[in-house]
C-alpha cells in the first residue's frame, strides 16, 4: 500500500514545467490525445508560451481571400479556416503585420512560415515575396535572384527540425513552352543570397503543375513523366524517382490529377485512376532510399461527396494530406466545404463550409499550417 | 594544550587532504550519505558545480533536504557512471554535431539505466535531475517517461500521473470529436 501511495506523489508532485518538459519530447499525435486528460493539461499544452516547446500538428488552412474594393479591385488577403478548436496561435489571419503591403496572396506554407506575394501600396505595380511567421508576427522581405530567364516555378522549404533557416527554391524555364525544367536558383536565409545550380535532373523533364513536397531536407517535384524529382537544399544531391506505370500523371484544366504529399515522414502520391475516375489511388513511397512503392487505398469519390462523377479539380480538390495520420482534405466545389477523409478507417467528415465560394478555375490553394511559435525570422516590424 | 594542538594540527590536515579529495559527499532529506566524483559532479549539474566553486560544500555530507536517498543514490551512480564512459560520450557528440537538434539521444548504458527504474524511481529522478541542474540526466529521464507515455490512452496517463478526470462527459466527447484521428493506433 506504501508504494502505491508514494507512486501517486512521485508523478503527481511534478511541477508544470516538468510535464511540459516531458510532453516536449512527445510526437504531436500523443499531445493531441493527451488535451483529454485534463483540463488542466489542456491548459497546459494549449498555453502560447508552452506550444513553443510542445510539437504542433495541423491547425488549419490559409487561403487567399478576395476582397476587392472600387479603388483596388485586385485586393487579396489570406484568411484562415481552422479545424481545431479556436486554437490558432495568431490573432489576425489577414496578416496586417505586414505594413506597406495592399494585397497579400498566400502561396506555400511550409512548417508554419508562409511565403507570400505581396503588392506594394507605393508604387503600386511593385510586388515583393514575403516569408512571415503569422504567429511570432515576424517577417522578411526575399530579394530578388537576378535571374532574367523566365521562371516556372517557386517553391518555399523550411523545417525546424533540420534546419532553423529556409530556403526558397526558384526553377527555371528550359524551353517556353512545354514547361521543360532547367536550372535552379536557391536562396538560403543562411546566407541571405541566391546560388544558381546547373540542373542534375537531365533533359526536357515537364513540370506537373501541382505539387511540391519538402521531405527528409529535399524539395520533391512532380512532373509529368513518371518521375518525381528531388534536390537538396544546397544544390548538390539531385535524385529522380521513378514512379510505376500505373500511377499516371494527367492535367486537366490547368490541374494536375494527381498530388504529392507528405505524411508520417513518407512521401505519399494521389491520382484519379485514368481508368474509372470516380477512384483516387493512393500509394506510399515505402522504401525512401530504394525508391519503392505501394499501392495503399482505393477511394472511392462517391463515397465521400455522395455524388458519381466528380472529377478531381473540375469539381473537387485535394488540398493536404494529415501530417500525423492517413487523413485526407477536399475542397468541394458542389457545396463549397472542406472535408475531412480518414483512409484507415473510411470516415467522412464535413469539417465546415467555406467562406470563399469556389467558382475561381484553378481552385484556389488552401495550404495546410502546422503553427511553429519561435522566433527564427528578423523582425521587420 | 599539547593535545589541543595536536588536535587542531589533524584538523588542518584532514582540512588539506578533503580539498584535496577528488569525491565530494552528498546528504540525502533522510540522512544517508553518499559519495561522488568531484569532476562528474561538477560537470554533470550546474547546482553541485556552483556549490563546489563556491565552497559551500560540507565535508561530512552536503545536505540536500530535497532528495531522498533513493533518487540520490541513482543520482550519484549516473555522476559515476557518466564519469566512466567519457571518451565515448566525447567520441558521440563530435560525430553527430552537423545536427542541430538539442538532444542527442541516449547512449546504450543510459538507457539501460533509466530502464531499469520503476515509474516512482524515475518520476523522483527527474524531480532530482531538475533540481540540481542536471541538463543531460533530466534530458534522458524526460525521454525515458516520454517513451512509457507514446500510445497510451489519457485514461492510462491519468493513472500514472494520479490526475482526476475533471472534464464533463460532453465536454470530452467535444474535444474527442474534433480529434479523432489521435486516438488510433499508433
Amino acid at each position: 500500500m506504501n508504494t502505491l501511495k508514494k507512486s501517486a506523489g512521485a508523478a503527481a508532485d511534478l511541477t508544470d514545467d516538468l510535464i511540459v518538459e516531458i510532453l516536449s519530447r512527445l510526437p504531436a499525435k500523443s499531445i493531441c490525445r493527451f488535451k483529454c486528460v485534463s483540463w488542466h493539461w489542456y491548459g497546459l499544452i494549449t498555453n502560447a508560451e508552452h506550444r513553443k516547446k510542445i510539437p504542433q500538428t495541423l491547425s488549419g488552412f490559409f487561403y487567399p481571400s478576395d476582397r476587392w474594393t472600387q479603388e483596388d479591385p485586385t485586393k487579396m488577403l489570406p484568411d484562415f479556416v481552422g479545424i481545431l478548436g479556436n486554437e490558432e496561435p495568431f490573432s489576425d489571419a489577414s496578416l496586417t503585420f505586414l505594413v506597406g503591403y495592399r494585397s497579400i496572396i498566400p502561396k506555400i506554407c511550409c512548417n508554419g512560415l508562409l511565403f507570400c506575394l505581396c503588392w506594394k501600396v507605393s508604387p503600386s505595380d511593385e510586388a515583393d515575396y514575403v516569408v512571415c511567421n503569422p504567429a511570432t508576427e515576424k517577417w522578411t522581405v526575399l530579394p530578388e535572384s537576378g535571374d532574367e530567364n523566365i521562371g516556372l516555378a517557386d517553391y518555399f522549404c523550411f523545417d525546424p527540425a533540420i534546419s532553423p533557416h529556409f530556403y526558397v527554391f526558384q526553377l527555371i524555364d528550359a524551353d517556353e513552352n512545354y514547361r521543360y525544367i532547367g536550372d535552379v536558383n536557391i536562396y538560403s536565409s543562411e546566407t541571405g543570397a541566391w546560388s544558381h545550380k546547373e540542373s542534375g535532373w537531365g533533359d526536357e523533364l515537364q513540370l506537373a503543375y501541382r505539387g511540391a513536397v519538402f521531405l527528409n531536407g529535399m524539395l520533391h517535384l512532380l512532373t509529368n513523366d513518371f518521375k518525381i524529382l528531388a534536390v537538396d537544399t544546397q544544390g548538390k544531391k539531385w535524385r529522380t524517382i521513378p514512379m510505376l506505370e500505373t500511377m499516371t500523371v494527367s492535367c486537366f484544366c490547368r490541374g494536375t490529377l494527381a498530388f504529392i504529399g507528405q505524411s508520417q515522414g513518407r512521401l505519399y502520391f494521389i491520382n484519379m485512376r485514368a481508368s474509372d475516375p470516380s477512384k483516387l489511388s493512393v500509394w506510399i513511397l515505402e522504401g525512401y532510399d530504394s525508391g519503392e512503392w505501394i499501392f495503399k487505398y482505393s477511394i472511392s469519390t462517391a463515397q465521400i461527396f455522395g455524388e458519381k462523377n466528380l472529377m478531381l479539380e473540375r469539381d473537387y480538390a485535394l488540398i493536404a494530406i494529415h501530417p500525423e495520420c492517413n487523413m485526407i482534405f477536399f475542397v468541394c466545389r458542389c457545396d463549397d466545404v472542406l472535408i475531412s477523409y480518414d483512409m484507415d478507417h473510411g470516415k467522412v467528415c464535413v469539417i465546415c463550409s467555406l467562406k470563399e465560394h469556389l467558382y475561381q478555375r484553378p481552385f484556389l490553394p488552401y495550404l495546410p499550417y502546422v503553427p511553429f511559435l519561435s522566433d527564427s525570422l528578423s523582425d521587420r516590424g | 594544550m599539547e593535545v589541543d594542538k595536536g588536535k587542531g594540527e589533524a584538523e588542518e590536515t584532514r582540512k588539506v587532504a578533503e580539498a584535496d579529495r577528488d569525491t565530494v559527499t552528498l546528504k540525502s532529506s533522510d540522512g544517508k550519505l553518499f559519495e561522488v566524483s568531484k569532476e562528474a559532479a561538477a560537470r554533470l549539474s550546474t547546482v553541485l558545480a556552483g556549490m563546489i566553486a563556491g565552497g559551500s560544500i560540507d565535508d561530512n555530507g552536503t545536505d540536500l533536504k530535497q532528495i531522498g536517498s533513493e533518487a540520490l543514490e541513482n543520482v550519484v551512480d549516473y555522476c559515476n557512471k557518466h564519469a566512466n564512459s567519457i571518451p565515448s560520450a566525447a567520441l558521440i557528440s563530435s560525430s553527430i554535431s552537423f545536427n542541430t537538434a538539442p538532444f542527442k539521444e541516449p547512449e546504450e548504458w543510459e538507457r539501460k539505466f533509466v530502464d531499469r527504474l520503476s515509474h516512482d524511481a524515475l518520476f523522483d529522478l527527474v524531480e532530482a535531475a531538475n533540481f540540481l541542474g542536471m541538463e543531460r540526466l533530466l534530458d534522458v529521464t524526460c525521454h525515458k517517461i516520454s517513451e512509457m507515455m507514446k500510445g497510451k490512452s489519457p485514461d492510462q496517463i491519468r493513472e500514472v500521473f494520479n490526475i482526476k478526470n475533471d472534464y464533463t462527459k460532453e465536454e470530452l466527447e467535444e474535444i474527442r470529436q474534433e480529434l479523432a484521428w489521435a486516438f488510433y493506433d499508433d
